[in-house]
Parts: C-alpha cells; structure tokens; sequence
C-alpha cells in the first residue's frame, strides 16, 4: 500500500528549473495557484493572504512569465489580487476577465524574447454557465467572464506575424481545451487547468499540444520544443520527491512564514500547556467505549498533529484540516482558539458531532463513517492506493 | 597609406565573413531555436507537503 508519499514542495521548483536557465526558459501557471477553498472563514483570511504572498514572492524568485488568474484566486478578492500584482509586479494575465464596465481587468497577453525568438502567452477562464455564475458569485458581480474563444482569437489577430510560439494558459477543463485548440487558430500550446489532469504525453489536437500538470505542486510540467520549423516536442511530467534537493532560499521563505502564523495564531508567546497534559476530546467517549479508545491511541489518527509540529506546520490551516478535529466547524478545532484538546483525529472526526450523544444518549451521527468521508483527506494524490487498498486500511483503525 | 589598406582590408573582411554568416552566429542560431516552457496547474496554496 502506498501511503505517506507526499510529494511537493516549491523549494523543489527553483532547483530543478536551474538546469534550463539558459535553454529558452518560459516559466507559467494555468490558474488556481493561491488559494483551493470556496470560501475563506474570517479566522483564516490572515493566513491565507500570507501564504497567498508568500507564494507570489517564491513564483517572482524563480522567475514566472505568466500566471493565469482561476476561479479559487478570486476568493482572495479581486483588490488584493491587484495589490500583489502591483507590490511585486506579478504577472496575471487573463483575456476574457472583465470588470462592470466591460474593462479587462488583468493584462490580456504578455510576450517574451527568448533566445531569437518571440513568446506569445495569453490566457482565459471557461465560459460554462457554472463556471460564470461561480465567478460572479465570488466576486460579488465585480467580475464577469467573456467568451474565451473570441477573446483569444482577437489577440492572436492583433499578433499575427508577431511571434514564433504562442501559449494559451486555460481554466477550463480539458473538455474546453479540445475546443480552443481547435477552434482558434494559430495556438501552439495549451496550458490547461481546473480538472487536475496529468498528461505525461501530451494531447495532440492537430498542431496543438495539450496539457496540464495536476494539482498542489506535486508535479512540475517541462515541455521542450524546437522552434525550427518542426516544433518538434518533448513532455515530461517531473514528480517533486526527495530526489530533488530543497533550494535554501525558498525553505527560509516558508520557514518564515510558518514563523509568522505561528505568531499570529500561536498566542504570540503566551504560555500554553503541553500537549501530554491536556485532556483530549476523547476522554468523554471512553467511559463507554474504553476498548474503542485504547485502539485509536495505536492509530496514526491519534498522532496527526504531532506530525504537524515535527515539520512547524502546526498553524497551517491548509495541513489542520485535516491534522485536527472538525476543523472550522462549529464547536470544533478553530484557527483563532486552537484547542489542543481538538487536534489528532478524533472520534467526531468520523463518527460526527457528539455533543447530543454525550449529553442526551441520542444517537451518534455516523456510526459506519462511509469511505467517502475517508478521502476528504487520504486523496488520491496523498495515497494513491487508499480506496484500493481499503480493507487493509480499515483493519488498522478497527475499532 | 599603409593605415588606409589595413582598414580597407578589415572592412572587406568582416563584410565578407558577415555574408557567409560566421561560425559563432551559427551556433547562437541553432540554440535559439529550442524553448523550454515549465508549466504548473492548480497550485491552490499549497507550498510544502504538511508531513
């Protein structure tokens, strides 16, 4: 079974990419690169407009060209996208973004000489009645979305005869990419997004490649192309694992601003107990289900947050939710109160809320947790084998 | 008039070497054509594996 692989890690990014430093390097991003929730609770906006800059600062340091602007990075609001665009000159781009006014509200293009040649990369959004009602939504009707076939078409006519190589970066879905590389012409590359699709080999929709490189910066997408007149192609999908060794200046960053949440979640220095000392959530199931609660203390559930503080993750709302007990839920484990007597997986992580059960004998609300719920957390990306694997998965935990 | 020749001869030299297309050139020529575009997808805030 394969579990515990985590790959990832941007430090990973900038020492890999040093290698092609001199080979004509164009370095972009389909979009969602900020944020991954539908919605940011108040108490998590602090951290997440830090790790949303934090990220801007490693992408700038290794030098991105072009970062597409996705759905989930307007959660963080278009103002504060503008403000990080403008503090270090970060390069969103999106064509068919447009504000009440019907204005783009992001550079439509950017071009780059690399070499003796002439990049072209634009990008867009999907224009799916869910994808522009969700957009809408997020953004409160400050931002609207234009067909993306039209406004990628419009530009390339404005470059035509222009450049060597044009990229368009897409937040649509492969379905989607199919289509504008089809339908528009004079598209070298597409770069898609949103479905976190991994295409080791590329699409092939005529002289257009396709191609996407999943999700959470486990993999990074190379795509090696002469610009001879074959536009002869070579695509690799690089997994970020321990091969790869962590570049120093991107671990101080994150050190940093593990530093910083710390500090604002952490208390500031207040003293807190140890967490050998304190009474957890579980301590009220175990005068009934004693045996239950001797197996959980064996599990990897029961030492969940203690991973997290061996790698100074305990204040990343990102690793809590699923290191922590009903994570921003009511009466559960929250970012401003950080109950230690909620972290691990606790019971009600599973088995649900207990408060009525505790209190009035009713019954518990999950008593048989459906794998589903499992796989919030253990994704396909953190344990490939989990749901194939599942009976041996349970067996560990059973209870 | 010595000065003169040397120059002329250099002038006629470089041009002659700039039509044929130098060696170096060449070689800038055949990196140029290659780019290598490292691309990224749905990040979503995620800069480190959590453990």
């Amino acid at each position: 079974m394969e579990t515990g692989v985590q790959l990832g890690g941007l430090y990973k990014k900038a020492t890999y990419l040093e290698q092609y430093r001199n080979q004509g390097l164009v370095i972009v991003d389909s979009g969602d690169l900020l944020n991954e929730d539908e919605e940011i609770p108040e108490s998590v906006q602090q951290s997440a407009r830090l790790k949303a800059e934090l990220i801007v600062q490693i992408y700038k340091h290794v030098g991105i060209d072009a970062v597409n602007v996705g759905d989930l990075d307007l959660v963080l609001g278009i103002p504060y996208l503008k403000e990080l665009e403008k503090k270090h000159g970060f390069p969103f781009i999106s064509a068919n973004l447009v504000d009440e006014n019907g204005a783009h509200i992001f550079q439509r293009y950017v071009t780059k000489k690399v070499n003796d040649k002439n990049v072209a990369i634009l990008s867009v959004i999907g224009d799916t009645s869910e994808m522009t009602s969700r957009v809408s939504e997020i953004t409160n009707g400050a931002a609207s979305v234009q067909d993306p076939l039209e406004a990628a078409d419009s530009i390339l006519k404005e470059l035509a005869g222009k450049v060597d190589y044009v990229i368009v970066l897409t937040h649509q879905g492969t379905n989607r990419d199919w289509v504008i590389a089809r339908r528009v012409e004079g598209i070298d590359l597409v770069v898609g997004g949103h479905d976190k699709q991994k295409t080791a080999d590329p699409f092939e929709a005529e002289d257009t490649l396709i191609v996407q490189a999943g999700e959470k910066g486990q993999h990074l997408g190379i795509l090696e192309v002469l610009l001879d007149g074959s536009k002869t192609a070579q695509n690799k999908l690089v997994p970020f694992d321990d091969s790869i060794a962590d570049n120093a200046d991107i671990k101080a960053m994150i050190s940093q601003y593990n530093e910083e949440i710390a500090e604002i979640y952490g208390g500031g220095g207040e003293s807190k107990p140890a967490l050998a000392d304190v009474a957890l959530r579980v301590s009220a199931c175990e005068p009934c289900h004693a045996g239950q609660v001797k197996t959980w203390h064996t599990t990897a559930h029961a030492h969940a947050y203690q991973t997290l503080v061996d790698k100074s993750k305990q204040f990343d709302p990102k690793c809590l939710a699923c290191h922590t007990t009903r994570f921003e839920q009511p009466e559960g484990f929250s970012m401003k109160q950080q109950q230690l007597e909620l972290v691990n997986v606790q019971c009600e992580s599973c088995h649900g809320f207990a408060k009525e059960h505790l209190a009035e004998m009713k019954p518990i609300p999950t008593p048989k947790p459906d794998i589903k719920l499992c796989i919030k957390c253990h994704t396909a990306d953190r344990c490939p084998t989990f749901e194939q694997d599942a009976e041996e998965v349970f067996a560990k935990i059973k209870h | 008039m010595k000065r003169v020749f040397v120059f002329a001869f250099l002038f006629v030299s470089i041009a002659a070497l700039l039509s044929i297309g130098l060696p170096t050139e060449s070689s800038r020529a055949a990196d140029g054509t290659k780019i290598t575009v490292a691309y990224s997808s749905n990040v979503m805030g995620y800069t480190e594996p959590c453990g």
